[in-house]
């Protein structure tokens, strides 16, 4: 079974690479708060009706505040709609 | 589109990357419909042998291998690649790193289905399941799969957002994974472009082989679609994921336990019998964090059950979660050695494995795209959505009737095998085990041509869609926005 030379110290190193992973990120506080994350992702609209009304080209060319603008209309336009 | 035209067409700095999730978010439907029709075919010459015409690259054998490939690389592939570019992009903030190399993952990762698509019928393999093209392809593989890489946690370095979100670890460990197995069990030594030699022999090789298979299943079809449920199951149901502490422990647990199992597919074979031990226990380890996971997604829907009544994506989304908690417990149960004796070498193992792909990996996967093509196309709906009910109840009739009759088939048959007489002779010969099973393999071929039908829905409503729709650039919401 000299497979095993090869396969069992691979997948350590692999796990290892994964422990040592796991507390660097825990160190950096990724786990911290794991509240909030949850719901962020449901603050992120990714409603795209109304860049396609302005006939596509035109979000592209705005500055990033008139773009924050569009996506806040998205907001309205998706509420609208349901 | 060429080439040229998706780099020409690539946005500016202030929006993200929505062209290379387009192209392979389309991809993912034709590729679906052509891997299932090549499904269809061969499980129609399983039930009438007659069906192979006596020509070569049209036989089971050369089309089985182009099946496998086609629905779990060129699909559920192109899935991974088209929800792992969005998410990565979505919850980081950022604009796929690295300019032109997504492109090139997208029109690479073409190439070698095309070149798999070609190869296999001519019966050019390595004979290795799962990883049968021959060492030209797996070099271009590793090349599309590094640039993969590179695009991604490129991505994650130059993110926004402080936190990662966790379908993000989900699609890093599976890239990540995925290159190791890759590159280890596709280790070969080239006898001449199309012929080459597995670097590894017998049970060497056979365990290596199952290594890279077991976690093929672990870290391709389980890690990366999981990526995608952390991500379209909240989104779809408009609530943040049941608990996101108990994600981040599915994450690791996953990581830390996954990928002791592949001895489990070599019960009973040359290999020593501790290392199949060891991998039975590893593999009933698994169903812990399997269906952590699986409970996590569905309870994501506590207090918005309602929802499921007339929301058609959200019911693709949530039933293949119970399909993955339904295959994530029977494979641990399977991998146990006296239910091994049974299972193994029957159709019980094909209708595991098809409750698993056509239920957990295809349904996230279409549920995924259904949520997907309509963003991408600035649309607020798919052109049809009563097609979409249409398509998720006759694809799950489709998948009963698979999985029931694989079921029966595979239990009938390891009875059969098992049988003996009195005086210790067999008592059925294997060929009455196969006429047994002949009306299983007919209702499989329905419930197979049940999903394809569902899928050639899709694919006329994903084009009906993007013929109302225009191709969108998302801008990139200013930092204070979300701060």
């Amino acid at each position: 079974m000299e497979a095993i030379f090869l396969l069992i110290p691979l997948s350590l190193a692999l796990l290892g690479v994964a422990v040592w992973l796991y507390f660097r990120m825990d160190d950096s506080g990724q786990f911290k708060d794991l509240e909030t994350h949850g719901r962020q992702l449901l603050l992120d609209d990714d409603s795209t009706v109304a860049q396609a009304d302005q006939k596509g080209v035109a979000a592209s060319q705005q500055t990033p505040s008139q773009a924050a603008m569009t996506s806040s209309q998205t907001e309205e336009n998706t509420s609208n709609n349901r | 589109m060429s080439t040229m035209q998706a780099f020409a067409s690539s946005d500016t700095a202030e929006t993200y990357n929505y062209t290379v999730v387009r192209q392979f978010a389309v991809m993912t439907v034709v590729w679906g419909v052509v891997g299932m029709l090549v499904g269809v075919v061969i499980a129609a010459q399983l039930a009438w042998p007659a069906l192979n015409f006596d020509i070569p690259w049209f036989t089971y054998s050369r089309l089985r291998p182009l099946h496998t490939n086609a629905v779990i690389f060129a699909f559920g592939g192109s899935a991974l690649f088209a929800t792992s570019y969005y998410v990565v992009q979505r919850t980081t903030h950022a604009r796929l790193f690295g300019g032109p190399l997504a492109a090139f993952t997208f029109w690479g990762w073409q190439l070698v289905i095309v070149l798999a698509a070609i190869t296999l019928p001519l019966g050019m393999t390595s004979g290795k399941e799962y990883a049968e093209l021959e060492w030209p392809i797996d070099l271009l593989i590793a090349v599309v799969w590094v640039c993969y890489a590179i695009v991604f946690f490129g991505t994650l370095a130059k993110r926004k957002l402080e936190h990662i979100y966790v379908a993000n670890w989900f699609f890093g460990a599976f890239i990540i994974t995925v290159a190791a197995l890759h590159i280890v069990n596709s280790m070969a030594m080239p006898a001449s472009l199309t012929k080459s030699y597995s670097a590894y022999a017998g049970a060497q090789d056979a365990m290596i082989q199952w290594w890279y298979g077991h976690n093929a299943v672990g870290f391709f079809l389980t890690a990366g679609f999981l990526g995608m449920m952390y991500y379209f199951v909240p989104k779809q149901a408009e609530r943040p994921v049941y608990s996101y502490r108990l994600s981040i422990v599915h994450f690791w647990a996953l990581i830390f336990t996954y990928m002791w199992a592949g001895p489990h597919h070599l019960h009973y074979t040359a290999l020593p019998d501790w290392t199949q031990s060891l991998g039975m226990v590893f593999s009933l380890i698994l169903l812990a964090p399997s269906w952590g996971g699986m409970i996590n997604g569905i309870m994501t829907l506590s207090g918005a059950w309602y929802k499921l009544r007339n929301d058609a994506v959200l019911k693709f989304l949530v039933v293949s979660l119970s399909f993955y908690g339904m295959s994530t417990f029977e494979g641990p149960m399977m991998s146990i050695k006296t239910v091994n004796a049974l299972s193994h070498y029957t159709d019980w193992t094909v209708g595991h494995v098809h409750s698993g792909a056509l239920g957990w990996v295809g349904f996230i996967s279409i549920g995924s795209i259904y949520y997907l093509l309509p963003r991408l196309f600035g649309r607020d709906a798919m052109a049809k959505p009563q097609w979409v009910e249409l398509h998720f109840w006759i694809a799950t009739i489709g998948i009963v009737l698979y999985i029931a009759a694989m079921w029966i088939a595979g239990v009938m048959q390891g009875l059969m095998w098992r049988a003996t007489n009195p005086d210790g002779t067999l008592t059925y010969a294997f060929i009455e085990s196969i006429k047994a099973t002949y009306p299983y393999y007919v209702v499989r071929f329905l419930g197979g041509v049940l999903y394809l039908s569902g899928m050639l829905l899709m694919l006329m409503n994903c084009f009906m869609t993007i013929a109302q729709g225009k191709s969108v650039k998302a801008p990139i919401p200013a930092a204070a926005a979300h701060a």
